[in-house]
């Protein structure tokens, strides 16, 4: 047992290290672009990481800083207060907590729970796809050693002027040291013994690139390159989440972003819980995830952390290594302590424009058109595909999702008002749902088939509903033409049978009963 | 069959990143080259910038440096023809100096030395504070239904120069209120606002000019010569012109009619600012993408309908 034990923890230690390395610069890139401090990243990489690895069962599956999240908090917060004061981080906080309270009601209403059934892959898809698109909009500014615009503007439009404005007086030493980034991260990854490493990779060639351009042309006050800053860290950060009258009116309006975020995250964490289900094979229900986030969101607001849920690409690393224990995600909360505590001083001199070098990384990342061509084989997938990717950058992300969902709704319930009717001599059998929008749908294979047969049979053995607009219809076929219509149906199709019987009130000598 | 191809190859693999970054780093290189060779060269100012800085103020007297002094003008040019100086960044027919009157130095039109020297301000539709620059932006994106420069671009910082210019010029102290820096109140009348009123006026003193539907006149070359009060080259539903009826108003009474200003009454300036609220124009940033296109679909669809129906009342009477 102890030899077990011990195993165990010996598997998880690398996978646990490479994840602690490579969540560093993501959580203190996300916490740039959520408009916090960085501490709020690395605090939700390390007990964001810790809460939902150990209270969601899967071994793979676990929460931690999340950049679409992060961008929604962003831009939910812009108009509240100035980014990074101590005033939006009260709102930061705050809506932490909000977003856990969201997830929270999704575990505990089952029927909200299982509304999550009807967000499609596509819609996922196409949402990941427009946030990958999105950060990469979002990072040129910092690219640049610009500020960002700090107020909503259509953002493709504020994108394009944005690129302009760096091409043309952007901070060369910032956009140099963004190229290098980027330069060294490319080179890396296409190294196949480094490939996990490019965020690091590329973190300090940026990092030391910055260090030659201060000492070549004498300091920060020529190049301007501005810093990740002194990261000011303790082992816990207690914080307690405005609530206060004075923001209560500011909060009610913040719900809709509130809820549009933790849809992000459940949606997120949904999707990756259904790829580990089929990479693993091991049954684990989305509920357990979502409650594991959701603890961590509403911990997150008392403990100075950005809001988590799951992430494709770190657990993409933990299918790597065929992690087979939720000990891995612990040890990375554990070796991102230490390393914190070690290379505070490095991580204070990371350039700006290096992290959003990086975050653009991360967004081409999210862009791989290997992981949706399979959406284009199907003309409604790709419609809701497309709809949820371009509504991100028009409508905004809840809209999005909305408007994705909306999609696959439409296109479920149109498949389900069209059965499949099949006609053989003066049988009718209709496979699939019968509601009142189906009745236009068979009504007129039938209408033939009553002008040539006297008696006509219509077969629904193979129909598993029939809702009571179409029992009357059922009904009254045939009256007016003198047409005996019979039902066939098996003994044990109960709903089948009520539907005929008693709500259609339709006679049982024309009921036919099979045996199964 | 599992073959690799020529540019699968290891070291080839990140090549074509490479190049491309490569690629935009040049671009990026000249484009800076190319900025700072404007930001040197001499500037051709407009007619009205040359009286007002050369001969009125005498710039060139004031002992400022090369590159401040072209900031100056540039911000004059940018603030008489924006058009022209700011292209990028408007998509209105309408020039700053249509309601900051005397180029920006025109007492009670909102002079801007006025408003430089004032600095931070709370923004009552924003709800935050705005800094003269942020303010500046706003202008950009409403009344210019435009684009918003960034806070670096050199077009909002010869604009912040050509405000503390102006400023310097009046002797006006930082952080003082001045009264004239308003518009000129203009009260409702105890008849209230009345759109159709506003029409009828707006047809006998202003259509002559700016058009019955208010679209305004441009010269060939693309500059202004009366500023679109309407329609899909006008201000947007965001700006205070469109917000503020009482903004609009104090524009009317103190600016128009341009050659009879002062004979407009209170409640005439305040009939025509309501009956131009009416007319359809784009919404702004903050109404959102719906919004937008309803907008859109009124301003394409109803000055085309309305022309048709006049047409056939005018054959109408002719029979």
């Amino acid at each position: 047992m102890n030899s077990e034990l011990f195993e165990r923890i010996r598997n998880s230690l690398l996978p646990g290290l490479n994840l602690a390395i490579i969540v560093l610069p993501q959580a203190i890139a996300f916490s740039i672009l959520a408009g916090v401090p960085p501490h709020f990243g690395i605090y939700c990489a390390i007990y964001g990481v810790l809460i939902t690895s150990l209270v969601n069962p899967s071994a793979r599956f676990h929460g931690g800083p999340n950049s679409s999240m992060s961008v929604a908090m962003g831009v939910a917060l812009l108009p509240y207060a100035p980014q990074f004061g101590s005033e939006y981080m009260g709102y930061a906080l705050s809506l932490a907590v909000m977003v856990g309270v969201v997830q929270l009601l999704f575990v505990v209403l089952s029927p909200l729970s299982r509304l999550l059934d009807f967000m499609s892959e596509a819609v996922v898809s196409g949402i990941i796809f427009g946030i990958g698109l999105f950060l990469i909009f979002k990072s040129i500014a910092p690219f640049g050693g610009l500020p960002l615009n700090t107020q909503v503007e259509w953002p493709l439009a504020i994108t394009w002027q944005t690129f302009l404005a760096v091409s043309e007086y952007g901070n060369s030493f910032a956009i140099e040291v963004g190229f290098v980034t980027l330069a060294a991260a490319i080179i890396t990854r296409s190294i196949p013994r480094l490939r996990g490493w490019y965020l690091i990779g590329g973190l300090l060639a940026g990092t030391l690139y910055s260090v030659y351009l201060n000492q070549k042309y004498g300091g920060l006050t020529v190049t301007q390159l501005e810093q990740v800053g002194n990261l000011n860290m303790r082992v816990l950060w207690p914080s307690v989440p405005t609530f206060s009258s004075e923001v209560l009116p500011d909060l009610l309006t913040l719900i809709p972003s509130a809820i549009a975020i933790a849809l992000l995250g459940i949606f997120q964490t949904a999707a990756i819980m259904r790829q580990t289900r089929r990479i693993t094979g091991k049954l684990i229900p989305t509920r357990r995830a979502v409650l594991a986030d959701s603890i961590a969101n509403l911990a997150a607001g008392f403990i100075s952390a950005l809001p988590s849920c799951g992430s494709f690409n770190r657990v993409a690393m933990l299918h790597a290594f065929k992690t087979e224990s939720s000990m891995a995600p612990a040890f990375s909360a554990l070796f991102l302590g230490i390393l914190i505590f070690l290379a505070k001083d490095l991580i204070a001199i990371i350039p700006i424009s290096s992290m959003a070098a990086l975050i653009m990384l991360v967004g081409a990342n999210m862009l791989r058109l290997s992981d949706v061509r399979h959406h284009f084989r199907s003309p409604v997938e790709m419609m809701v595909f497309l709809s949820a990717f371009v509504s991100v950058h028009i409508f905004g992300l809840l809209n999005a999702a909305l408007i994705g969902a909306a999609f696959a709704f439409i296109d479920w319930v149109w498949h389900k008002a069209h059965p499949y009717v099949e006609i053989d001599g003066n049988r009718v059998t209709i496979m699939g749902d019968l509601y009142y929008a189906s009745i236009s749908y068979v009504e007129p294979s039938i209408a033939i088939l009553a002008h040539r047969y006297k008696d006509l049979e219509i077969d629904l053995t193979r129909t598993h509903y029939i809702d009571p607009e179409a029992s009357h219809w059922l009904a009254s076929m045939g009256v007016e033409r003198d047409c005996h219509v019979h039902f066939m149906v098996y003994e044990r199709q109960r709903r089948v049978r009520h539907c005929l019987s008693y709500i259609a009130g339709i006679a049982d000598d024309r009921i036919r009963l099979m045996a199964s | 069959m599992n073959k690799k191809l020529w540019y699968q190859h290891v070291f080839l693999r990140p090549i074509l990143p490479l190049l491309i970054l490569g690629g935009l780093f040049i671009f990026i290189v000249y484009n800076h080259a190319v900025t700072e060779d404007k930001l040197r060269a001499e500037v051709v100012l407009e007619p009205d910038c040359e009286e007002l800085l050369m001969n009125k103020l005498k710039i060139q007297e004031d002992g400022f440096d090369g590159y401040y002094i072209r900031a100056v003008k540039r911000g004059c040019n940018i603030f008489s023809n924006p058009q022209k100086h700011a292209s990028r960044f408007v998509r209105a027919d309408i020039r700053c100096k249509d309601c900051h009157l005397g180029l920006g130095m025109t007492p009670e039109t909102a002079p801007i030395g006025q408003g430089w020297v004032q600095g931070d301000k709370y923004d009552p539709v924003t709800g935050i504070i705005l800094s003269y620059e942020l303010r500046t932006m706003q202008c950009f994106i409403n009344s210019s239904n435009g684009f918003k420069p960034n806070i670096l671009d050199s077009v909002i910082q010869d604009l912040k120069v050509y405000g503390r210019y102006l400023a310097f010029k009046q002797g006006l102290r930082e952080g003082v209120e001045y009264p004239e820096r308003r518009f000129t109140k203009v009260p409702p009348s105890g008849e209230g606002d009345d759109y159709i009123r506003g029409q009828y006026l707006y047809e006998q003193k202003c259509a002559m000019c700016h058009g019955k539907q208010g679209y305004g006149v441009m010269a060939e070359d693309g500059s202004v010569i009366f500023p679109a009060l309407a329609g899909p080259r006008a201000w947007n539903t965001d700006s205070r012109m469109y917000n503020e009826g009482i903004t609009l108003a104090a524009i009317i009474k103190t600016n128009m009619p341009a050659h009879e200003r002062g004979t407009l009454t209170d409640t005439q300036a305040r009939d025509i600012a309501a009956y131009l609220v009416t007319m359809p124009r784009p919404a702004g940033n903050r109404k959102g993408v719906v919004a937008a296109a309803r907008q859109q679909l009124i301003m394409r669809t109803m000055p085309p309908l309305f022309s048709l129906i006049e047409q056939w009342k005018g054959e109408d009477q002719a029979q």
